[in-house]
């Protein structure tokens, strides 16, 4: 019998990058799909709360970094679909490098401890 | 530049609050039903679908409530909604709007008044070139917590010695008959005053000259310099005014020249004739009337002058000698000279009793007291339930916080009437301060009808106050006149 560990919540100021990322690797995507595109993209390990999906959308939309275009989604129904703009490419990029900065400093924190 | 697009996003959101919430709406609502066609082909039922779809949001409701919230100008749009809920009550309570805000209006524009004279009587610049560095001198008896005559002889002695201040000057008012060839004859208040008091305004005299030392001798011929209304109305405005003759009581002066409109220094005069005083008394009532006058030499502060007199001090009183140690001099900013028999810091104390007794006089009527508490209560019955609906109603439509609608629900009608007082409180402190602040007519239009309805030298003529009331807003005259 194997056991299942329990799906981890996104950790608090990563949800913009992932959309960020999501939008850029998959291009127009509705809300719900973004969700579940990150999901997937964790093996299901992260569990996203829709309920904070949809006003960190609305943030990065008035922020610029996505926009927003009404559609048909792929079983016929309209939903509004989100595409990565030229600032958003600009913010994931320096979110990008951010991120991986403070995981370089933590790696070397956490290294330093192990062989200390 | 990323920064100010949002903020205009944010704005427009604002703006277009009502498409927002129903794209919002549709958004979600495209959600769970995607989320529902997708537990479908995963195999539940639709009823299990449905529920864990709507569970897995969260919640419809909460969720827009998050999104409001992440646009930072949301607030705007509840002002909107505050400022069209407050003029609906203000229309529908018009009574008591305007009983309450007349009431408001009054406490705020008597508070905004007190503050405005105070200003001006204590810590305000005259008119005049460097009006703030033009200081009185004055004999203060310490005793008696009063002004005191000054000494001509002590005048003298600051004039001669004094190296803090320039320009030492006086005056005194005398009142007197004006008789000229044509025109009614009338009571004029004239100022006695040093030649050094032209020196010190810095305003050239439109006609002629000012007075000079030489009018200030015994053997010197009367001469008089004349203001400008009268120069217009005694004199039809002639320019060849300047050696023409005036009867000032039993006297006859003749006219050196003319000072330009507005022109009011020492106070708000319309004669000035030489000071020649009695060298064995005093500048006659050296307390609101006969005032010592200078200037802070370049450089000196009004504490380093205030030491200088007191070094140099008083001169022995030969009439009264036991009251010398209580008197001693001091300078202190001209105006200051005309609010009563203070010390500076007492100003401030006396105003602030003012201001107390003001507020507890006008404002417990207003807001305490048990008939308002009584209408505001029963307006607040009446209004309250019909004000919930109507604000639960917009509210909902607008997609507003039901938090709003219990602000409302607890808010007092006395706020919604602040806002009215807020607004009529600058029309009313504007126009008070224009009244106190307008060209006074002391020595000119209002006295001029006045005064000539009364008999000249009548003992029964109303005595000038020399409270200073106003200064005139032209920059190069002074008016400190009688209210």
């Amino acid at each position: 019998m194997t056991s299942k560990s329990p799906k981890a919540d996104v950790w608090q100021g990563t949800l913009a990058l992932m959309v960020l990322k999501t939008l850029e690797a998959l291009g127009p995507l509705h809300g719900y799909g973004v969700a579940r595109r990150i999901e997937q993209t964790s093996d299901h390990l992260l569990a996203i709360n829709y309920g904070t999906l949809y006003p960190q959308l609305m943030k990065l939309e008035q922020e610029g970094y996505i926009g927003g275009e009404w559609g048909v989604s792929e079983n016929g129904r309209k939903a509004k679909f989100y595409k990565l703009t030229r600032a958003g490419r600009r913010q994931l990029a320096r979110a990008t490098e951010d991120w991986a900065q403070a995981n370089a400093i933590l790696a070397k924190f956490l290294a330093s401890k192990e062989t200390g | 530049m990323n920064r100010v697009r949002a903020w205009i996003t944010r704005l427009v959101n604002v703006l277009r609050r009502g498409r927002q919430e129903n794209e919002l709406d549709a958004e979600l609502q495209a959600h769970l039903e995607l989320h529902i066609d997708e537990n479908l082909r995963g195999g539940m039922s639709p009823a299990e679908a449905r529920r864990v779809a709507h569970a897995r949001l969260g919640g419809v409701d909460q969720v827009k409530e998050r999104c409001r919230e992440t646009n930072l100008l949301r607030w705007l749009g509840g002002s909107w909604l505050d400022v069209k809920l407050g003029l609906r009550m203000l229309r529908k309570s018009w009574g008591l709007t305007l009983v309450g805000g007349l009431a408001m209006t009054l406490v705020i524009g008597i508070g905004a008044g007190i503050f405005a004279a105070v200003d001006m009587m204590v810590w305000g610049k005259l008119p005049l070139d460097d009006g703030d560095r033009v200081v009185a001198i004055q004999t203060w008896d310490a005793a008696a917590h009063r002004r005191h005559d000054t000494s001509l002889l002590d005048f003298e002695r600051w004039r001669d010695d004094l190296q803090s201040v320039e320009d030492i000057g006086a005056f005194q008012t005398v009142e007197r008959s004006l008789v000229t060839t044509d025109g009614p004859t009338e009571s004029v208040s004239i100022a006695e005053m040093t030649a050094s008091g032209f020196q010190l305004a810095r305003v050239p005299p439109l006609l002629g000259r000012p007075l000079l030392e030489e009018d200030e001798r015994d053997d010197a011929d009367p001469v008089v310099v004349i203001g400008y209304d009268v120069w217009q109305s005694r004199f039809a405005a002639d320019p060849a005014v300047v050696g023409q003759t005036v009867r000032l009581g039993g006297t006859i002066h003749t006219v050196v020249g003319v000072m330009p409109e507005d022109f009011a220094f020492p106070l708000n005069y319309r004669f000035w004739a030489p000071l020649r005083a009695d060298r064995s008394g005093d500048l006659r009532d050296a307390g609101p009337s006969g005032v010592v006058f200078a200037r802070l030499a370049p450089g000196v502060t009004l504490e380093g002058a205030q030491a200088e007199l007191t070094t140099l001090g008083l001169l022995p009183s030969a009439s009264v000698p036991e009251t010398d140690e209580q008197l001693h001099p001091r300078a202190v900013p001209y105006a200051f000279a005309f609010t009563g028999d203070f010390e500076q810091g007492e100003v401030a104390w006396v105003i602030r009793l003012i201001l107390f007794l003001v507020t507890l006089l006008l404002v417990p009527p207003v807001q305490t007291s048990p008939s308002w508490s009584t209408l505001e209560l029963s307006h607040a019955r009446k209004s309250s339930r019909r004000v919930m609906h109507w604000a639960r109603a917009v509210a909902a439509s607008s997609g507003s916080s039901s938090s709003r609608c219990s602000s409302w629900q607890r808010e007092p009608p006395a706020w919604r009437l602040c806002w009215f007082a807020r607004a009529s409180r600058e029309c009313s402190a504007s126009w008070g301060l224009n009244y106190a602040t307008a060209p006074h007519s002391g020595g000119t239009s209002r006295s001029r009808s006045e005064r000539s309805s009364s008999p000249p030298d009548s003992p029964s003529s109303p005595p000038r106050s020399r409270v200073p009331c106003r200064l005139s807003k032209r920059p190069d005259a002074v008016s400190i006149g009688p209210r």
